[in-house]
C-alpha cells in the first residue's frame, strides 16, 4: 500500500514545488541530472567490471586491511559507495569472498566516498563547472554510439561525469537565485534538536534520492550560497551517511544470509559513526579547525571544512569499528543463522548474484554441485546401496550388494522431477535472466557447466534403463545372472565414488591425471564384461534373452560412466582454477588411451 | 636473485608472450618432476604385489603416467624451443 502511494506523493510534492518556486525547479532538475550522471557512471564502470574488478576483489581481500584499502580505492575512483556495496553483496552471496572481507570493503567504501565532497568543495564550487561538462557530454555521447564495448564504457563514464558537473552547476544556480527570494537560514533550528532534525532530513533525502553523494552535493551547494548554516550542513552530512545504508539493505533482500549480514554490518557501522559524530560534535569541530588551518583552508571556507569533517568522522568510525570486525562477524552469524538447505530448492541462484558475470558463473557452478549431490542420492536409491557406501567404497560394499535386491519401491521419475529437473530448469532460467553481456571466458564456462548438467541428466537416463532389468534379474533364482547385475551395481558405485575422489583430491594428487586412469578402466571393463557375456552364453550359464539384456545394460553402464566422467572433467578439472594449465594439458586424449589399451591387450594374448 | 634470473624476470615483465612461456615452462617442469616421482613409486610397488589382476592394473597405471610424462616432455621442448616448432 505504502509503495503504491509513495511515488504519486513525491510527484505531487514536486509539482507543487515547481509551481510555487522556479528556483526549486532548477535545484530539483540539478539533482535529477546529477543522479542521472551517477547512473551513467555506474553503467560505464560495469562495462569494465566483466572480470578485472572481480579478479582483483578475489585476490586482494584475504586480509581485513586489504579489503579496507580495496573499498577506499575503488569507491574513490567510481564515486559510488552504493555500487561497491552491491558488488560486495553479490560476491558474498556467491561465496567468492568472506563476510569479514565484505565488512572491510564496506568500511573502506565509507571512507572512499568522502573524496566526492573534496572534489565538489575544492573544484566543483569554485569554477564554471558547466564549461567542463559540455565537451564531456559531447564526446561521451559520440563514444556511446561506437560499436566497441570499451569505447561505449568510456562514453558512459564521460557522460556520467558531464551530467554530474551539470547537475552541480544547476544546483548552484538554483540556490544562488533562491537567495534573492528566500533565506532558508532564517528557519534554521539551533542546538542539539537542530542537529537531530537536520540529521533526519539528510537521512530522508538520501533514502529518497538513493544517493549520499547527491545529498552531500546539495548540502555543499546550499552551504556555499549561505542557505544553510555550517552546523546544519554537518548534521545533513551525518544523516546522509545513515541514509546510504538503505541501498545495501534493499540489495540484501534478494541476497542470502551472508548478504543480509553484510547489510546489517553496514547499518551498524554508519549508525555508530553517526552517533559518535553527534555526541562528539564540539571536539570534532575543534579538530576540523585545527586540520583546516594546517591544510591552509580559510576559516570561512565552510564547504572545504565540511569535506574535512566528512572525512574525519568516517575515519573515526573506521578506527573505532576495525578492531570489532571479527567479533562483529561472529555476532552476525549467530544473529542471522544459515537456513537449513533444502535438497529441492536451488541454494545458490540468488538474484543478488546475477548482476555480475563472475558471481553468476560461480552460482551456476555451485548449483551444479548441488545437482551432483542429488544425483548421488538418486544413484544410491536406484541400485539400493546406502549413500555413504556409494561415496566411499569400503569392505562392507560387496556384502551389502550380495545381500540386497533392487526393487521397484523407489520412484525414480518423481525423484528426478523434484530434485534434478527442477534445479536444472532453475539454472537455465537463471542464466537467461542475466542482463550483462558475458565475456568470452565466462560465457564459455557457463556453456560447459550447462553441458555438465546435461551429462548428469543423460547419466540418470541410462541408470533408469539399467534399473528395469536390474529389478527383474536381481530377484531371479539364477545366481549367475544375479551375480552379473550385482557386478554392474558394484561398477556403478565404483564410478560414483571415483568421481567423489576426484572432487575432493588436492592439487598434489593431480586429479586431472586420475581421470585418464578412470577412463581407461571404464573402457577396459566394458570390453572385459562383453567378453564375459560371450563366454557365459557359450558355457550355457545364461540364455540368449539374458545375454541380450546384459549386453544392452553393459552399454547403458558404459554411457552412464562416460557421461559422469565428462561432467567431472568439466566441473572438477577444466574450470578448477587451483589446477595448473600444464596438468590439464598433459591429459591423454582418446587415441593415446586407446594405444595403451591395445598394447596391454596384445601383451595379454 | 642472480643476474640471469633478474634479466629473465625483466624480459618477462615487458614481453607478455615470454611471460606466458616462462610460466608454462615452470608449471611443466614442476609437473614432470611430480610425475617422475609417481612413476618411480608405482614401479617400486610392483615387486611387492603378487595378485596378477592387481599387477595388471598397476602396470596400466604406470603406462598412463609414463605417457603423460612423455607428452609433458614434448610440450616442454616446444616451450623452450618455439622456433623448432615453427620451422617444423
Amino acid at each position: 500500500m505504502l509503495r503504491k502511494i509513495f511515488l504519486p506523493t513525491i510527484f505531487l510534492i514536486l509539482s507543487w514545488g515547481f509551481w510555487i518556486s522556479p528556483e526549486f525547479k532548477v535545484i530539483a532538475a540539478g539533482v535529477a541530472i546529477f543522479l542521472f550522471g551517477m547512473m551513467s557512471l555506474e553503467s560505464g564502470f560495469k562495462v569494465f567490471t566483466g572480470g578485472t574488478l572481480e579478479k582483483i576483489l578475489k585476490y586482494s581481500t584475504n586480509r581485513v586491511w586489504k579489503s579496507l584499502s580495496f573499498g577506499i580505492v575503488t569507491t574513490s575512483v567510481m564515486q559510488s559507495s552504493s555500487l561497491i556495496s552491491l558488488i560486495t553483496i553479490s560476491f558474498l552471496s556467491a561465496g567468492l569472498i568472506s563476510l569479514q572481507a565484505g565488512i572491510g570493503i564496506v568500511f573502506g567504501a565509507n571512507l572512499g566516498t568522502t573524496t566526492g565532497a573534496w572534489l565538489v568543495a575544492a573544484f566543483g564550487l569554485k569554477v564554471k563547472i558547466a564549461e567542463y561538462a559540455m565537451p564531456m557530454l559531447v564526446f561521451g555521447t559520440l563514444l556511446i554510439f561506437q560499436h566497441s564495448k570499451s569505447l561505449k564504457g568510456v562514453g558512459y563514464i564521460l557522460c556520467g561525469l558531464g551530467f554530474l558537473f551539470l547537475g552541480i552547476h544547476y544546483m548552484k544556480e538554483g540556490f544562488e537565485s533562491l537567495n534573492y527570494d528566500l533565506d532558508l537560514a532564517r528557519f534554521a533550528v539551533t542546538g542539539f534538536a537542530g542537529l537531530l532534525l537536520y540529521c533526519l532530513i539528510g537521512m530522508l533525502a538520501t533514502v529518497i534520492m538513493q544517493s549520499s553523494h547527491a545529498t552531500l552535493v546539495l548540502t555543499l551547494t546550499a552551504l556555499s550560497s549561505g542557505q544553510i548554516g555550517y552546523e546544519s550542513a554537518l548534521a545533513l552530512a551525518i544523516g546522509a551517511n545513515i541514509g546510504t545504508t538503505i541501498t545495501a539493505i534493499i540489495g540484501s533482500f534478494s541476497a542470502n544470509e551472508q548478504g543480509k549480514r553484510l547489510a546489517l554490518a553496514h547499518l551498524a557501522f554508519n549508525f555508530t559513526t553517526a552517533l559518535v559524530a553527534l555526541v562528539l560534535m564540539n571536539p570534532l569541530l575543534s579538530l576540523v579547525d585545527v586540520i583546516s588551518e594546517g591544510l591552509g583552508i580559510q576559516e570561512t571556507s565552510y564547504s572545504m571544512k565540511l569535506a574535512v569533517f566528512h572525512t574525519l568522522f568516517n575515519l573515526l568510525g573506521v578506527i573505532i569499528m576495525m578492531p570489532a570486525v571479527k567479533p562483529m562477524t561472529q555476532a552476525l552469524i549467530q544473529f542471522i543463522p544459515d537456513k537449513t538447505p533444502s535438497r529441492l530448492q536451488p541454494r545458490y541462484l540468488h538474484d543478488s548474484a546475477i548482476g555480475y558475470a563472475d558471481t553468476a558463473t560461480e552460482s551456476v557452478r555451485k548449483e551444479t554441485l548441488h545437482i551432483w549431490e542429488n544425483t548421488i542420492d538418486l544413484v544410491a536409491h536406484s541400485i539400493n546401496v546406502p549413500r555413504e557406501q556409494v561415496v566411499e567404497v569400503n569392505d562392507r560394499l560387496n556384502n551389502t550388494i550380495k545381500r540386497s535386491r533392487v526393487t521397484d519401491s523407489f520412484d525414480l521419475d518423481r525423484f528426478y522431477q523434484l530434485r534434478i529437473k527442477s534445479l536444472y530448469s532453475a539454472i537455465i532460467g537463471f542464466i537467461s535472466r542475466a542482463s550483462f553481456s558475458w565475456d568470452v571466458e565466462q560465457s564459455g564456462e557457463v556453456h560447459w557447466l550447462r553441458k555438465a548438467n546435461q551429462d548428469m541428466v543423460d547419466a540418470i537416463k541410462n541408470i533408469k534403463h539399467l534399473r528395469k532389468n536390474m529389478i527383474h534379474y536381481t530377484q531371479k533364482p539364477n545366481t549367475v545372472i544375479k551375480q552379473q547385475y550385482d557386478a554392474i551395481r558394484l561398477e556403478v558405485v565404483r564410478v560414483a565414488s571415483s568421481i567423489e575422489q576426484i572432487r575432493y583430491a588436492s592439487p598434489e594428487q593431480m586429479p586431472s591425471l586420475m581421470i585418464d586412469q578412470i577412463r581407461l578402466e571404464i573402457d577396459s571393463k566394458y570390453k572385459d564384461n562383453n567378453k564375459s557375456v560371450s563366454k557365459l552364453i557359450q558355457d550355457n550359464r545364461i540364455d540368449s534373452e539374458m545375454a541380450i539384456s546384459l549386453m544392452n545394460d553393459l552399454s547403458y553402464l558404459y554411457n552412464f560412466s562416460t557421461h559422469l566422467l565428462d561432467m567431472a572433467h568439466t566441473v572438477f578439472i577444466k574450470h578448477n582454477k587451483e589446477l595448473s594449465g600444464a596438468e590439464k594439458a598433459v591429459q591423454l586424449d582418446e587415441q593415446e588411451l586407446r594405444d595403451i589399451q591395445d598394447r596391454h591387450e596384445s601383451e595379454a594374448k | 636473485m642472480g643476474r640471469k634470473k633478474l634479466l629473465k624476470k625483466l624480459a618477462e615483465f615487458f614481453d607478455s608472450d615470454m611471460r606466458e612461456r616462462g610460466q608454462r615452462d615452470d608449471e611443466l617442469a614442476d609437473l614432470l618432476n611430480r610425475l617422475k616421482t609417481k612413476e618411480t613409486e608405482m614401479k617400486n610397488r610392483l615387486d611387492s604385489i603378487s595378485d596378477p589382476e592387481e599387477v595388471k592394473d598397476l602396470k596400466k597405471k604406470i603406462d598412463i603416467v609414463h605417457a603423460q610424462r612423455k607428452k609433458g616432455i614434448s610440450m616442454l621442448k616446444n616451450v623452450r624451443n618455439p622456433n623448432d616448432e615453427k620451422d617444423a
